[in-house]
């Protein structure tokens, strides 16, 4: 069994349990520098327990745990976070971590992913001389993640990004609706024209073209998986009004946290799927001199579906048994 | 739901333990896979370790390296052994530091045996080394110099041999 090792003060040591983060077969191009999280439900990997002032304490040690990506020949950490461990709702506790690796849709993942933990400190590690050594916490290099930020160490829950034109790299992608023709160039002035998308909750947020031709769009959020309680719209008549003066393309012009909501409660539902729909209306804006809609993106976090695989503990510790009780 | 105490003995201050339960059916000697482990943090103790015994310590160098041997002292949760080594008996001239977890050790200097030819005189190296306890509660920190081997360091000379 191989098992990721590092130096301390001039000795290898390691973390004594770990569990394999397991893939289905991709249903999305996963690329270099993608955020994916697994659901870690009831687990409590990065949870220590202590005593002080007289009470037993406990809580998350966010250097205690590290996702490595693993290949027959290579050991490579990545950024990492435990995120939402104290809340109450079980959809909001989930392992973050950054890909390192891409593979495409219809495939096994290239290598495995193992996230181990129960270690203090482990999170301070670094490459040296083609070997991972410990550094000083809290100040060393380490591969903690952040939810707030600029770095490339923060979370982003729109990695997945689904462009409305050639250079879209992903399999989701944007669908037209109407007879031949009404969509030209991905963009269209025809009154009733629709597009549509598909996402994964709970974040999403949409980006068009604003201008002086542009008109008035209606947005229809449909979950579409029929876990809970099934398919139905959440929501509904959105109207976006994308005139402006002077053209802006790329413009953020709607953002929905499905969390946020207060409307689901499993992880199923909240990170589930959901698709939106696209209508250009007959009404616009009196200044615009026309209905032109040019969506030109949008942007989620793809849910993998991934699972944590049973513990496994390292060869050369054993527990010690204290004998047993009927 | 039965509540289960157990005491556990013998464990170290400022330590981590895993523990994991596993289920036994003792009638047909079935045993369930064992439950998450979870980690336990013991709570640190606030005693200094105990000083080493100067009269047992001893250092010795050769071109190359040089040897640390002392008797350990008595501390049940002593964690390793923090080293320095000077050039000069002042302590300011740090050549090497480190934290070493036997009793016995060696540690490399650089190579002292540079003279050109056997013909020049031959100074001697001599190296200072001292020596202080850390506990599994990292204890030391707490130590000022004073809990260090000796005031005046150990030293080991080694005389440079003529090529």
């Amino acid at each position: 069994m191989t098992w990721f090792t590092y130096q301390k003060n001039s000795s290898t040591t390691n973390a004594p349990v770990r569990r394999k983060i397991q893939f289905p077969i991709l249903t999305e191009n996963l690329m270099i520098g993608d955020w994916l999280h697994v659901n870690l439900g009831s687990l409590d990997i990065g949870r220590v327990y202590y005593y002080e002032n007289g009470l037993i304490k406990n809580e998350i040690d966010l250097d205690s745990y590290l996702v490595v990506h693993e290949t027959s020949n290579s050991y490579t950490p990545t950024y990492s976070l435990i995120v939402g461990a104290s809340s109450e709702n079980q959809y909001d506790k989930n392992l973050w971590f950054k890909s390192v690796t891409g593979t495409k849709a219809g495939q096994e993942l290239f290598g495995e992913y193992y996230v181990y933990y129960h270690k203090d400190d482990i999170q301070y590690v670094q490459l040296s001389s083609g070997s991972y050594v410990s550094t000083s916490a809290p100040t060393g290099s380490n591969f903690i993640a952040t939810e707030s930020g600029t770095s490339n160490t923060k979370i982003n829950k729109h990695s997945t990004v689904v462009e409305n034109n050639s250079t879209n790299n992903r399999i989701t992608s944007f669908s037209f609706l109407g007879t031949a023709g009404i969509w030209n160039n991905n963009e269209s002035s025809t009154i009733g024209a629709k597009t549509m998308g598909t996402f994964n909750g709970p974040n999403f947020e949409l980006y068009a073209e604003k201008g002086p031709n542009c008109g008035i769009i209606k947005i229809t959020i449909i979950k579409t998986s029929a876990s809970g309680d099934g398919q139905k719209i959440i929501k509904s008549n959105i109207e976006i009004d994308l005139y402006s003066p002077t053209k802006q393309q790329n413009q953020n012009i709607y953002s929905l946290d499905i969390a946020s909501e207060n409307i689901f409660l499993k992880y199923e539902e909240v990170y589930g799927d959901f698709s939106f729909e696209i209508e250009i209306l007959a009404v616009k804006n009196q200044s615009s001199s026309n209905n032109r809609c040019k969506i030109e993106k949008y942007t989620f976090s793809k849910r993998y579906d991934l699972s944590l695989g049973d513990e496994e503990v390292k060869s050369n510790i054993a527990f010690k048994s204290i004998g047993g009780l009927k | 739901m039965a509540e289960i105490i157990k005491t556990i003995t013998g464990l170290k201050p400022g330590q981590n333990y895993l523990f994991t339960l596993k289920a036994k059916n003792t009638e047909i000697s079935a045993i369930d896979l064992p439950y998450e482990s979870i980690r336990v943090k013991t709570p640190g103790d606030q005693s200094i370790p105990g000083t080493i015994d100067n009269n047992t310590f001893f250092i010795y160098g050769n071109y190359k390296s040089v040897m640390f041997t002392f008797e350990p002292t008595e501390d049940l949760d002593v964690k390793e052994y923090e080293y320095e080594l000077y050039s000069d008996g002042l302590g300011s001239n740090l050549i090497s530091t480190g934290k070493a977890t036997a009793t016995v050790f060696t540690i490399d200097v650089p190579n002292n045996s540079g003279a050109s030819d056997d013909s020049s005189a031959q100074s001697n190296v001599t190296y200072y080394g001292r020596l202080r306890v850390v506990d599994t509660s990292n204890n030391y920190r707490r130590m000022d110099s004073n809990f260090w081997t000796e005031t005046i360091f150990r030293h080991a000379t080694y005389r440079k041999p003529a090529r």
